[in-house]
């Protein structure tokens, strides 16, 4: 069996052409000559559609990717942000192009004196959107068509992000099950299809070829073998690309630490405890110091009922018992509401051994205060919706190409910005209208030297 | 039939392996690396764990006596010392955008208690519906309206009361432009005039000076050369 096995992998493509070839190179008994055709007919037709529908969706552009790398940071689908919702923001627009156009080059619709456009801007504190040229008619549609599937929440349900997700999982499932079906009714036909053309061999007396088990079948070899094959090679090739990178990844911290409950319900801002994000290259963990601000006088978790804490496995969260842990760390007495000392007077602390998530090798340099003072990039640019989450998970892939990405199309805030005022040039070009605006990779943000010495 | 069983078996067994590998949505492990010495540093970095240390910490507080470079020189105020806080002031003086930034800085560490109209009403306390138990202060109330800066400052610096030590998320410059700034809404909402503004402060006066009397014009004038001087 193995022996021609090399066999049938160079005869299939042949077999694409001409379906009858093969059985001029394979001994096959002749009666089986028409339902292998068939079979071998219909498994390819079922491989070929595999691979276009997977092409089909590498084409077709991702809506709900795009929104979450350039819209996300300012939209949200369902709520007004910074800016506002955007379901069914194509029935509110005036025209398809409108749509096109603004996100193309917003300034240049309220310039030309459209109406829609200038109550818009004028609503949302004269705050321009920033434009992103880049992105093709198709994928603004993808975007819009994403925003327009997005379900709400149900109450005192799961985190937007994922009651935003289960649907396109539960298609996946459906498609999956139909699939299986299928097939398990293609083999039980043919099984069906072959005992009774042998019963009717049998009754006419003609002679009967034995039947050749399907696992010994060198045409299902092949095909198999060949499916084997792209599926491995796809899952090999892609775990290849992915190692090394860590998105998503959600460690378990020392401290139930909620940022939900902190930047989202609370409203505390991210630089209060993250103030080194636009001082240093280290966006700062907070010392315990600064959860005490606020944790001398709260002491218990009291949103148990609005906001209950969950893991992300699921299981239920003490939110006092976690606040007491914090205790522990900063050396606090709840009880006689005093910090605890040590013989030299010293507060008896012990650091809090955070979980590092976001990692970048030895060989990449990254600033936070260039990004977040000097190019005014907001937090959940990089980190995500980080204010809805109760764990925090890493919400980019931190390759080199989302990186890269990122400095093609932001536009750094160049006017009125001094780290920028040496680039004599561009500020004439920017003043002549000779250019729109500024890229970070304008500025040289694509040297290889910018990241990597 | 025999083969046809194993078979099925092992298809069912492979299956049931690939199900356990998928461990849900949850990743709690970074995953492997190419190159894991680079990957996680092998230097001390900001953040990583140091044996060298009885703490752990690899970050080191500055050694004594020494200023980082673009610092401010350090105050000399002590904890308790609540006599140098009542003259404590400083010699440096703002312009429309530190006062600017100031508000920006005010914002983010003080709003939250302080609330973002200095009312004492920010979203912690939220009239006494909030997290916070205990009532910020109401920069635009009676006691604090006249406060000393230096008292403010010491406040910022050591933390009072309920409130904590800011020192540690706002250096020296930037405790000065928040003060700036909150001295700045007090004078115009009653308080003492303003005294932090740069020398060239006529856009300032126009804009702040509506409801205040020729009186205190006068009293800011003084007060501001005297300050000069001493600077």
């Amino acid at each position: 069996m193995c022996g021609k096995f090399g066999d049938c992998v160079v005869v299939l493509p042949l077999l694409c052409l001409k379906g009858t070839l093969i059985f001029n190179f394979i001994p096959v008994p002749e009666s089986f000559k028409p339902m292998f055709q068939k079979i071998t007919r219909s498994a390819f037709a079922f491989v070929i559609a595999l691979l276009l529908s997977s092409i089909s969706a590498y084409a077709a552009p991702d809506g709900k990717a795009i929104f979450q790398s350039n819209c996300a940071s300012c939209h949200n689908p369902l709520k007004d942000a910074t800016g506002p919702h955007l379901q069914g923001v194509d029935g509110r627009v005036p025209s398809k192009d409108w749509i096109y156009n603004w996100v193309h080059n917003s300034s240049a619709v309220i310039a030309s004196g459209d109406k829609y456009a200038n109550e818009l801007y004028n609503k949302w504190g004269k705050t321009n959107m920033t434009p992103f040229p880049g992105l093709s008619k198709e994928e603004i549609d993808a975007v819009v068509t994403y925003v327009n599937s997005v379900k709400a929440p149900t109450p005192g349900g799961e985190t937007p992000g994922a009651t935003g997700e289960a649907p396109a999982e539960n298609n996946g499932w459906l498609y999956t099950i139909i699939t299986l079906a299928l097939v398990v009714l293609m083999i039980i036909l043919w099984r069906a299809n072959a005992g009774l053309r042998r019963v009717a061999s049998e009754k006419e007396g003609l002679p009967v070829e034995k039947e050749i088990p399907v696992y010994r079948n060198k045409v299902f070899i092949a095909v198999a073998a060949i499916v084997v094959f792209i599926a491995a090679g796809y899952w090999i090739v892609n775990g290849a690309i992915n190692m090394g990178r860590q998105q998503n990844y959600q460690p378990q911290q020392p401290i139930f630490y909620s940022h939900k409950v902190h930047a989202g319900i609370n409203q505390i801002n991210c630089l209060y405890c993250h103030a080194g994000a636009e001082k240093s290259r280290q966006a700062m963990i907070p010392s315990p110091n600064i959860c005490m601000n606020c944790h001398k006088q709260i002491n218990e978790y009291t949103g148990e009922k609005e906001y209950p804490l969950y893991t992300a496995e699921g299981k239920k969260v003490d939110g006092t018992a976690e606040i007491h842990k914090l205790y522990e760390y900063a050396g606090w007495d709840p009880v006689k509401k005093e910090y605890k000392r040590k013989a030299n007077g010293d507060i008896d602390a012990k650091p809090i051994s955070w979980v590092k998530i976001h990692n970048l090798p030895d060989h990449v340099y990254f600033n936070h205060s260039q990004h977040v003072k000097v190019g005014q990039v907001q937090c959940q640019r990089c980190h995500g919706p980080i204010q809805d989450m109760d764990e925090v998970y890493q919400f980019a892939p931190l390759s080199m190409g989302w990186c890269i990405n990122c400095h093609r199309q932001t536009q750094v805030q160049f006017a009125n910005n001094n780290y920028y005022s040496i680039f004599e040039k561009y500020h004439q070009e920017l003043q002549a209208g000779k250019r729109t605006g500024v890229t970070v990779e304008d500025i040289g943000g694509l040297e290889c030297q910018r990241c990597h010495y | 039939m025999n083969k046809t069983k194993s078979i099925v078996v092992a298809s069912l067994m492979v299956g049931m392996g690939l199900t356990a590998c998928n461990s849900g949505n949850v990743r709690r492990n970074p995953g492997k690396t190419y190159a894991p010495d680079m990957t996680y540093s092998r230097a001390y970095d900001a953040y990583t764990s140091n044996p060298n240390f009885a703490d752990s910490q690899t970050s080191r507080k500055p050694v004594d006596g020494t200023i980082a470079i673009g610092h401010e020189l350090p105050d000399h105020l002590v904890e308790g010392d609540t006599n140098a806080y009542k003259t404590f002031t400083t010699a440096a003086r703002f312009d429309e955008a530190q006062l600017k930034e100031g508000q920006r800085l005010f914002n983010i560490y003080c709003g939250i208690c302080h609330g973002q109209n200095l009312d004492g009403n920010g979203p912690l306390y939220n009239g006494g519906n909030g997290k916070f138990a205990a009532a910020p202060a109401n920069f635009k109330d009676g006691k604090y309206l006249h406060m000393p800066v230096g008292q403010m400052y010491a406040a910022v610096k050591f933390g009072k009361n309920a409130m904590g030590s800011y020192a540690s998320q706002v250096d020296i410059k930037q405790r000065w432009m928040i003060l700036a700034y909150i001295k700045k809404v007090q004078s115009e909402n009653g308080g003492e005039a303003f005294v932090f503004g740069t020398a060239a402060p006529a856009k300032d006066s126009t804009k702040a000076a509506a409801p205040a009397a020729d009186t205190t014009k006068k009293v800011a004038a003084a007060t501001g050369a005297e300050n000069n001087k001493k600077g």
